[in-house]
């Protein structure tokens, strides 16, 4: 039964059709091209359909008209064996006369001519000034004619919506072979949108070839990107500095980004604007730390797209983090005060200035000075106050009859609420009148103590005076016995007899080299 | 036979930076091959005399110290673009990224990195003078690499915040058996030349320390933000005058 039904229908088929009803399609490869384009367009005639149970010739007309509506054609036989087969041609290759000398739409037109006669299909493609009809800009754009004459002067004129694009009109000469080529970089400020390229020559096309394009707003990527320091201070100012360049990969010199930055709970941002600085050439942003600002790892990051040039070009694609870390601000202190002779009751003053990692004067916190002598304390811990006219925090000791003569040790210490802290010690040289040395006798020389001693001995060795217009005299003087009772602390401490133990072994080996040398020699 | 010769001092800013490099001008254009350090690794400034940018180099002398290139590789010949008729000068900088500086503090250096460092330099090139710029301060490694060295010059100011210091490093370098040599800086205008000689004196006859000689306040210093060596600049000024002069008594060490 099954074979019956498949007999019948092989016999519907084998009928044969007086008329056949073909269907055509065509294709073009590429549909866009350049003018001059050595290769031209694949033109790709695809028939179903067709009569073939008898061989059957086959004839087409292929007719291309381009854009001044000039034709060419071409004639295509073959003899159909099959019910569907397809035909190539190629543009301008089998056309004799053809060429990719105009900008527009070239129409295609196939006609059947055998077996019987009439219109097949139809088709178009185009051919362009440019390599694309879209770009970003900065992208080179770049124009390309044919057909012209060997070296004939073409003008190039290209215009946005309606205004001049600068630069333009201008001319150039065709090449040898009739073909022109000028590429455009597009500025990143250039206005977006459609812009008309033309191309007109002095003689060969008097018609303007041309062709319109769009151009796009671009990317930005950011590039180098570089924290001034890796460990700030509180207080001190950081500085964030990173290039852009544009999808081209030209540099962004222009424009605005907006810098989170964030604090070691990875939550609390704060945001600083970096601009672009034209002389060092980056853009750049400082961010100003406060004795108060948390310490620890702290980020700075560019987030996606935040970078804007001005222009409507903008980036980047991907955030990016850079880490630094702020530390507590360590003061330094400086102690201004000097030694004398005082008698019990006088007041030795003593003041300090103490100035924050940025440079600035310490004004809100605690400061406080303590005495000691050869160890022992002096006197509790003194506060010291702000004098916002001096720049200084000052205060002073009171001398009582039974403190030592001698060398005093002033530390000066700062802090504040935030953990901030400095700290600094003096050496002062004090003589109270009335009280006892202390012990060892710390007997301790001025310049002028040593001018007497000196001048006695007949050796007339002077002071070194430092004489203001005559009026104010000072000394610096020279406290020997102090200076050597330091110098013999240093001497005995535990690093400066590792220094010398090493200095010590490597004398002995140069020593040891050196005789290695002498018993080589003959 | 070269000499090493280390610029220190107590307190910081008392222009070991500024005589280090002048007096190694003044020396090149004696005509000697001169060889500058910047081992002044946690504050280094003479980049700024000689107008190198550190960052620009392949290797700096934390490099050199950590044993990952050779001193030579950590060398700017500084004579063509200096114009130094005839004289030699090659400077070894350190690094100005905070990243090395705080690598090297932290991992220090060995000091026989240093010394065979000053004597590669002094065979490659043979440096009559090797200038070596340091840290201000009582401290482990420039004191280790003070004792290596052959001369130390101490660097001090006149003024009672800088001279008990002065006097106490004066004492403790002494211990290392090398000369110790005193030049004083910045002296006030209106004090006489016999006033410093006598202090001079004084010093020598308190401490083991020669006067190698003293230098004036000088708006010309001050005035060029360290950006320029006088000595090749303004080589007829008073204050190049006693660079020269200084040059000359260094030549005179033993
Ligand atoms: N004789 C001088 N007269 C006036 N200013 C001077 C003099 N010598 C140096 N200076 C100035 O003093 C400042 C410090 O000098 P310099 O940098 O050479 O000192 P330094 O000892 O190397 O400092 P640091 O310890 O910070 O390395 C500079 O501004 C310099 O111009
Ligand atoms: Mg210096």
């Amino acid at each position: 039964m099954a074979l019956l039904v498949l007999a019948a229908m092989l016999m519907v088929e084998a009928v044969p059709r007086v008329s056949a009803v073909e269907s055509f399609s065509l294709t073009t490869n590429p549909g866009r091209t350049l003018e001059g384009d050595p290769v031209g367009i694949g033109l790709t005639l695809s028939v179903t359909n067709a009569m073939y149970s008898v061989p059957t010739p086959y004839s087409f007309v292929w007719t291309v008209t381009d854009p001044s509506g000039a034709s060419t054609t071409y004639t295509q036989n073959m003899v159909s064996t099959q019910p569907s087969w397809s035909l190539m041609a190629y543009y301008p290759t089998n056309f004799t006369g053809g060429a990719l000398n105009h900008a527009g739409i070239y129409e295609i037109s196939i006609a059947e001519t055998l077996p019987s006669s009439k219109p097949a299909t139809s088709g178009q493609f185009q051919i362009g000034l440019t390599s694309s009809i879209s770009y970003q800009r900065t992208y080179p754009v770049s124009i390309i004619g044919a057909g012209y004459a060997a070296f004939e002067n073409v003008t190039v004129n290209l215009t946005g919506g309606s205004s001049i694009t600068s630069g333009f009109p201008t001319s150039k000469l065709a090449d040898a072979g009739g073909k022109f080529s000028l590429t455009w970089y597009s500025p990143p400020n250039s206005s977006p949108g459609n812009y008309t390229v033309a191309l007109t020559g002095s003689t060969t096309k008097s018609a303007a070839d041309s062709q319109w394009f769009i151009l796009y707003p671009t990317n930005v990527t950011i590039i180098n990107s570089w924290t001034s320091k890796i460990i700030v201070q509180r207080t001190q100012t950081i500085e964030f500095r990173f290039n852009a360049t544009y999808l081209s990969g030209i540099p962004v010199t222009s424009g605005t980004c907006v810098l989170n930055i964030i604090e070691p709970d990875g939550l609390t941002s704060h945001s600083v604007t970096a601009l672009y600085d034209s002389v060092l050439a980056t853009f750049r942003a400082n961010y100003t730390t406060t004795l108060a600002s948390t310490t620890g790892g702290w980020t700075w990051n560019i987030a996606a797209d935040s970078l804007n040039d001005g222009s409507g070009n903008g980036g980047p694609l991907t955030p990016s983090s850079h880490n630094f870390n702020i530390q507590s601000a360590s003061f330094s202190v400086n102690i201004l005060s000097y030694g004398s002779v005082y008698s019990s009751g006088m007041t030795v003053p003593i003041s300090a200035d103490v100035v924050m990692p940025n440079g600035a004067n310490f004004t809100q916190g605690t400061v406080t000075a303590t005495i000691t002598s050869s160890g022992r304390q002096v006197t509790a811990p003194l506060s010291l106050v702000y004098n916002a006219s001096s720049g200084r925090w000052s205060g002073g000791y009171k001398v009582n009859p039974n403190d030592p003569s001698g060398t005093w040790l002033i530390t000066v210490n700062a802090n504040d609420a935030y953990g901030n802290s400095g700290q600094s010690g003096a050496p002062l040289n004090v003589n109270i009148t009335g009280a006892p040395p202390a012990s060892p006798p710390a007997w301790f020389m001025t310049w002028s103590f040593l001018l007497v001693v000196l001048v006695a001995a007949g050796i007339g060795v002077g002071i070194l005076i430092l004489r203001r217009k005559e009026v104010t005299h000072r000394e610096v003087k020279l406290d020997v016995t102090a200076i050597k009772h330091q110098a013999d602390q240093v001497k005995g401490d535990d690093f400066l007899q590792s220094i010398q133990a090493q200095l010590k072994k490597r004398a002995e080996r140069m020593a040891a080299e050196h005789d290695a040398a002498e018993k080589e020699k003959p | 036979m070269t000499r090493s010769i280390a610029v220190h001092s107590y307190k910081g800013g008392t222009g070991k930076s500024t005589i280090t490099a002048n007096v190694a001008v003044a020396l090149a254009l004696k005509g000697r091959r001169v060889g500058v350090m910047d081992m002044d690794l946690e504050g280094p400034g003479l980049h700024v005399f000689f107008d190198i940018d550190p960052s620009d180099l392949r290797f700096t002398l934390n490099d050199v110290l950590a044993g990952v290139a050779p001193p030579e590789a950590a060398c700017v010949r500084m004579s063509e673009k200096m114009n130094l008729n005839g004289g030699e000068l090659y400077y070894s900088p350190a690094s100005v990224r905070l990243s090395e500086i705080m690598r090297t503090l932290k991992t220090g250096y060995e000091v026989d990195m240093f010394e065979n460092a000053i004597k590669r330099l002094q065979e490659k090139f043979g440096l009559h003078y090797l200038l070596i710029d340091t840290h201000p301060g009582i401290m482990h490694d420039t004191l280790l690499a003070l004792g290596v060295c052959d001369h130390q010059i101490i660097v001090s100011r006149v003024d009672q915040q800088d001279i008990f210091g002065t006097g106490v490093l004066i004492e403790v370098s002494s211990s290392f058996e090398k000369p110790v040599h005193l030049v004083l800086n910045m002296i006030p205008p209106g004090v006489k030349e016999s006033e410093v000689s006598k202090f001079a004196r004084v010093i020598g006859a308190h401490f083991t320390t020669e006067m190698a000689g003293w230098l004036p306040w000088s708006e010309e210093v001050i005035g060029s933000l360290s950006r320029s060596v006088l000595t090749l600049k303004q080589p007829k000024h008073a204050i190049s005058l006693r660079f020269r002069a200084l040059a000359e008594t260094i030549e005179g060490f033993a």
